[in-house]
């Protein structure tokens, strides 16, 4: 591995703590006050952490080219960043 | 409208909340309760209300109450740094229904006017936080 590598996957690792962290609480939130925009932006922040996993695991487990990975973890921070912003605007 | 409002919106959620019948019946009986909703536009303190509806800052704040129990209301506290806090007030229905559900008893619902983006924004991570 080389030494960006390293720095990479500890980001990466950070990022998903951090975003599961998020996530984890906003869900719980969810569950107690049965709200959906609650709901939706418990699964905006899902999806925009589990871009960050999928792209880290596709290139360091699966050695997809970088470039792939980049357009998968773009669509997934895309499509949650969406849902977020759909989150304010549901009922 | 100061930026410190915005963080403090405990009170104005959840919206799913269901006020009792007999709250919503008590507040909308209030002549006193219904002229504060009337002169109440946008936002406004107790004191400003009360000078607008020309009522008693004491009995202004009870009826603000009774309005708030019925859920027909919503508060936002401004907290400064001098420790000097400022409620304010604002409508929070657009249509109250009363109706007879499958068992025949009265129920209430309350219809909502839309709020803004950021409002939303600040409520749902106000909720968010409550689980920290």
């Amino acid at each position: 591995m080389t030494h960006v590598t390293t720095v990479l996957v500890a980001l990466k690792t950070i990022t998903l703590g951090l975003g599961g962290l998020i996530t984890f609480f906003a869900y719980r939130a969810y569950r107690r006050t049965n709200a959906q925009a609650l709901g939706a932006l418990a699964l905006g922040f899902a999806i925009v952490t589990f871009g960050a996993l999928l792209a880290g695991a596709a290139h360091q487990a699966f050695g997809m080219n970088t470039d792939v990975v980049l357009v998968i973890e773009s669509a997934l921070t895309t499509a949650g960043f969406g849902v977020i912003v759909y989150s304010l605007y549901v009922e | 409208m100061p930026r410190c409002e915005l963080l403090d919106m405990a009170n104005a959620w959840p919206r799913t909340d269901t006020p009792a019948l007999q709250d919503v019946l008590d507040a909308l009986d209030d002549p006193v309760c219904r002229d504060l909703v009337k002169h109440l536009e946008g936002t406004a303190t107790a004191s400003d209300l009360s000078e607008r509806a020309g009522v008693p800052l004491s009995t202004t704040y009870r009826k603000l109450d009774r309005l708030e129990e019925a859920s027909l209301l919503t508060t936002r506290t401004e907290i400064r740094r001098d420790g000097h806090h400022t409620s304010h007030y604002r409508v929070d229905f657009e249509r109250v229904a009363v109706a007879l559900d499958e068992h025949r008893e009265f129920e209430v619902s309350v219809e909502r006017p839309p709020r803004g983006a950021d409002e939303r924004l600040a409520s749902l991570w106000s909720e968010v936080r409550k689980e920290t």
